[in-house]
């Protein structure tokens, strides 16, 4: 029985265009480094790791059911290997869960995806519906397009902020030596980029594609204690489903990330979450959407995102800052990309993060999404 | 036409993607299997725990969770295991057409261990128990491209 | 904290082998509604939705996103499991351990697979060869279940008539079940002559490719005992992946069910699994497996199935509950399979199961999962505590 779950050890790959190791073999890295930071083994005595949950998607594997072949190399022989096919966000909370129902006590979490192997917006068209999406050749990055004319016209928010979040998360990103890109950019190279859905243009895009994966160990209270002087306590967790037809909701609105957000600080016990946070790592597969997510997360009002970052409210130094690890901009993986911002947020609490470090961090969200135009959110708070 | 009407007449939707998926996928630990194939040897690796033999090649062994860099060769001849002949078509990636298949698929366990599939040169189903010695039966080196079927077919030894 | 739950209302569709008549999320609402109704709550209740099906198979990427808003779960948190064959089995424990955590009242369990959509679009090999190889062997799951009939015929020394005695006997369980999908009134005459697709599996000793779906609310012991008074308490589940460690190509007997079964027993205080169990719902995707789980299971000796099958033993009303229902022979929609097996065996605890109900009281029922090389998920329901 568990009253808290803690995070007792996270390891990351370094985000590269294509990573020309076998799975089976980065599965193994990542794993082995948490399993020597903590010492545990896998067991079935409830000495050591007792089960894993995985983030991962088929479609980018080429098999039906990739799981199928790599699980051994995540301990998962006659263990549980139980697969969260989404953001790995929801991996990190199903894990967290397997905790708090008593049913294991130590879990470990791990997320990764090859989006080097096939193409992503053919995989992402096969996400659509039969009759309207796929027909017109929507996908996820088409759908964001929407999202952002629709989110612009509404509330006026222009080309330049968009930009303002590029170049801030790259220049954060140069912080970081595990994400892709290491150079920063200015608005004008932002703004003279390719157009490739408008609005979107190319520099405000994730990059794609991008390989990696991320391990963690989440353990009950009394064990996190024992295994390590230095957990990080998952305080609260929410998520929410919103419409998947594009046109059922107004795209400028997140209701679906308002109401995970709740959730998760309901849970957690936080009421004004730009003051009592100190950090966030949001999901932000194109640029618009820090400001958007910023916005449902009840960082500001609605329609105030662009004045959020002109303000400089979410830059390093200001009074919360947003994606100080350089953000999904500065190239992280989709599906990984969930427990990379959990991951990210237990660095910081921990102390550890080097040169992106937030001083004094002591309360962390991270943020997670799938689905077209932000369908299926997941929150996680965590504090130190 | 009525809900009632439309559902008798069932619409479907032909999706045909004129695009085929191309995948990329890295080979690790199985290029020393394949180079072994092309060399006329089945490599397999052992786990330096429990010293288990494993082809395919695993990256790690499953039961100790250590790496099993150790490889070793398999020998030529085995057991068998288990067989089965498929009643219905399989792609030949040779020769790119889906035919029937007369040779029936063996498991076979080898000298070292490992246990591995493969074609047999035995017809007929009755003669095939588990335990019969096989031979493997590999291919000219110049058509060894590195898959099972490199091993042309297993067949049963005569003493 | 962890609490006591259980499920509290259960739903299934007809399965059948088409439906055109309805969209993949039209499919799913049926049984959701079917389970909200067992259950008398409505979606304003439900507060947490697992979600699960073999999407590959269908041809559809996130089908979850698709399916939640047509039966009202926009709004609602929620998440997808994704793991081949044992995907409803996972799913179900998702659903147990958000239900045991006692943060949520009402957790539903959508399992669903339509496989009329898809043409079993990229490949069901059953995994454990990894990419490279996987393609050169015919590797599916006929073939493996060639290997296990060839293994299980040579260690035991029955013959392949007794794989269709076998098959006459599920047919009839579920000749008796409204909701499974081949109702064929086999005999054994017509059993041997079907097709052999990989000798000793004939085509009518294989599951079919079904339509279907399967749901089931499950809450903490509180909220269970308000809403329903049969309520059927979840006492232990356990999922044992092996996930391509070993393949049967490997091992012929692969199998991880005697493990997960004993551990499972082992945590419940249970000797004699025929005598502490009174119903079996077991995930067997082609009749030779049916006699060999039965001995994995423990209800009788291995390599001796085959006998109290061809005495009759086995059946509905006979000594050896196994599979009332007809079994996953006679339906298998692959992602809400093992879900439909929990249903299953709910509806023989509560009494519910109409004429393919077991004619004792069930105190105990197992239900499983299977999937891949041999992996499975194992499941115990009980009546009281």
């Amino acid at each position: 029985m568990a009253d808290r779950v803690g995070i007792v050890a996270v390891a990351q790959t370094k985000f590269d265009q294509k990573h020309e190791e076998h799975l089976t073999e980065t599965l193994v890295r990542v794993t082995k480094d948490v399993m020597k930071q903590t010492g545990l083994e896998f067991k079935d005595d409830g000495t050591g790791i007792d089960s894993t949950v995985a983030a991962s998607q088929d479609y980018f594997g080429g098999l039906g059911g990739i799981h199928l072949h790599y699980a051994y190399t995540v301990g998962a022989y006659k263990r549980p290997d139980d697969r969260v096919e989404e953001d790995g966000a929801l991996a990190v909370a199903y894990g967290a869960m397997q905790v708090l129902s008593g049913h294991h006590d130590v879990v470990l979490v791990i997320g990764h995806i090859k989006e080097s192997a096939c193409s992503k917006n053919q995989v992402e068209n096969l996400g659509m519906d039969h009759v309207y999406g796929r027909k017109i050749g929507l996908d996820f990055v088409a759908a964001a397009g929407m999202q952002a004319m629709r989110y612009q016209h509404k509330y006026g928010i222009t080309p330049e902020q968009c930009a303002k979040v590029v170049v801030k998360n790259r220049t954060n990103g140069r912080n970081n030596p595990l994400v892709m890109y290491a150079n920063g950019i200015t608005i004008e190279d932002v703004l003279n980029s390719e157009m490739v859905a408008d609005p979107l243009r190319a520099l405000e895009i994730k990059p794609n594609p991008v390989d990696g994966a991320v391990a963690m160990i989440l353990a009950s209270e009394d064990k996190a204690k024992k295994i390590t002087d230095k957990p990080v306590w998952i305080t609260g967790m929410g998520m929410c489903y919103d419409h998947h037809e594009l046109g059922y909701r107004d795209l400028a609105d997140c209701d679906a990330l308002v109401s995970a957000a709740q959730m998760a600080y309901k849970m957690a016990g936080i009421k004004d979450p730009v003051k009592e946070l100190d950090l966030a790592e949001v999901s932000e597969h194109c640029a618009y959407q820090e400001l958007l997510w910023s916005e449902g997360l009840g960082f500001c009002g609605k329609g105030e995102g662009g004045k959020l970052i002109d303000k400089g409210t979410t830059s390093m130094g200001g009074e919360l800052p947003v994606n100080p690890s350089g953000g999904l901009l500065s190239g992280v993986p989709l599906c990984v990309a969930g427990i990379q911002r959990v991951a990210e947020c237990v660095l910081q609490l921990r102390g550890e993060a080097g040169g992106r470090q937030v001083s004094g961090a002591k309360k962390a969200l991270a943020h997670g999404v799938e689905g077209p135009a932000g369908q299926l959110h997941c929150v996680i708070t965590l504090e130190k | 036409m009525t809900t009632e009407e439309q559902k008798q007449e069932p619409e479907l939707l032909l999706y045909q993607y004129p695009r085929t998926a191309h995948y990329w996928h890295a080979l690790g630990y199985q290029s020393a299997v394949i180079e072994g194939f092309k060399q006329g040897r089945i490599l397999a690796n052992k786990c330096p725990k429990c010293g288990r033999a494993m082809v395919p090649a695993r990256t790690v062994c499953p039961e100790c969770y250590v790496e099993a860099t150790e490889w070793v060769d398999q020998g030529q001849r085995g057991k068998l295991v288990a067989a089965f002949k498929l009643g219905y078509p399989f792609y030949d990636r040779r020769t790119g057409e889906a035919k029937i298949w007369d040779k029936p698929i063996v498991a076979v366990e080898l000298e070292g261990g490992a246990r591995l599939d493969g074609w047999c040169s035995e017809t007929d189903l009755e003669k095939l128990k588990p335990g019969l010695l096989l031979e493997a039966v590999w291919r000219p080196p110049e058509e060894r491209i590195g898959a099972f079927d490199d091993i042309l077919h297993w067949k049963p030894v005569e003493e | 904290m962890a609490e006591r739950i259980a499920i509290t209302g259960v739903g299934q569709t007809h399965h059948k082998s088409k439906r055109t008549d309805v969209n993949t999320p039209e499919l799913v609402t049926e049984a959701v509604e079917a389970a909200l109704e067992d259950a008398q709550l409505t979606m304003k209740d439900i507060d947490f939705v697992v979600l699960t099906s073999f999407e590959m198979a269908d041809g559809q990427y996130l089908p979850d996103l698709w399916v939640v808003p047509e039966f009202g779960g926009v709004g609602k948190p929620g998440f997808k499991i994704q793991n081949a064959g044992t995907s409803g089995g996972v799913a179900a424990g998702a659903a147990f351990s958000y239900a045991a955590s006692g943060m949520f009242k009402n957790v539903l369990c959508v399992s669903w697979q339509k496989m009329d959509e898809g043409k079993g679009a990229f490949g069901r090999g059953g995994g454990g060869l990894s990419e490279y190889w996987q393609s050169q062997i015919p590797f599916s799951p006929i073939t493996n279940f060639a290997r296990r009939a060839f293994a299980y015929i040579h260690n035991s020394g029955c013959t392949e008539e007794h794989f269709g005695i076998t098959r006459v006997k599920q047919d009839q369980c579920a000749m008796k079940n409204p909701y499974a999908q081949l109702k064929l009134g086999l005999t054994l005459e017509k059993v041997m002559e079907s097709a052999v697709l990989v000798w000793p599996i004939r085509f009518l000793h294989m599951c079919p490719s079904t339509c279907g779906a399967g749901v089931f609310i499950v809450s903490p012991e509180k909220q269970a005992k308000k809403v329903t008074k049969k309520p059927v308490w979840v006492e232990d589940w356990f999922c044992v992946h092996v996930g391509g460690a070993f393949t049967m190509a490997e091992d012929p007997t692969l199998s991880t069910l005697r493990y997960g079964c004993q551990t499972v027993y082992k945590r419940c205080g249970i000797t004699n699994p025929l005598k502490d169990i009174q119903a079996f719902e077991i995930y067997e995707p082609a009749s030779p497996a049916e006699l060999r789980w039965m001995e994995e299971v423990g209800v009788c000796e291995d390599w001796t199935a085959w006998k109290l099958m061809e005495e009759g033993k086995v059946g509905i009303d006979k000594e050896i509950p196994f599979n009332p229902s007809g079994g996953v022979t006679a339906t298998n929609p692959i992602g809400a399979t093992p879900v439909i097996r929990i249903i299953e065996a709910a509806l023989q605890i509560r009494g519910d199961a109409g004429e393919h109900q077991v004619p004792h009281t069930v105190n105990r029922a197992l239900a499983t999962g299977y999937g891949g090389q041999g992996e499975n998920v194992i499941i115990l329901l009980r009546k009281s505590y």
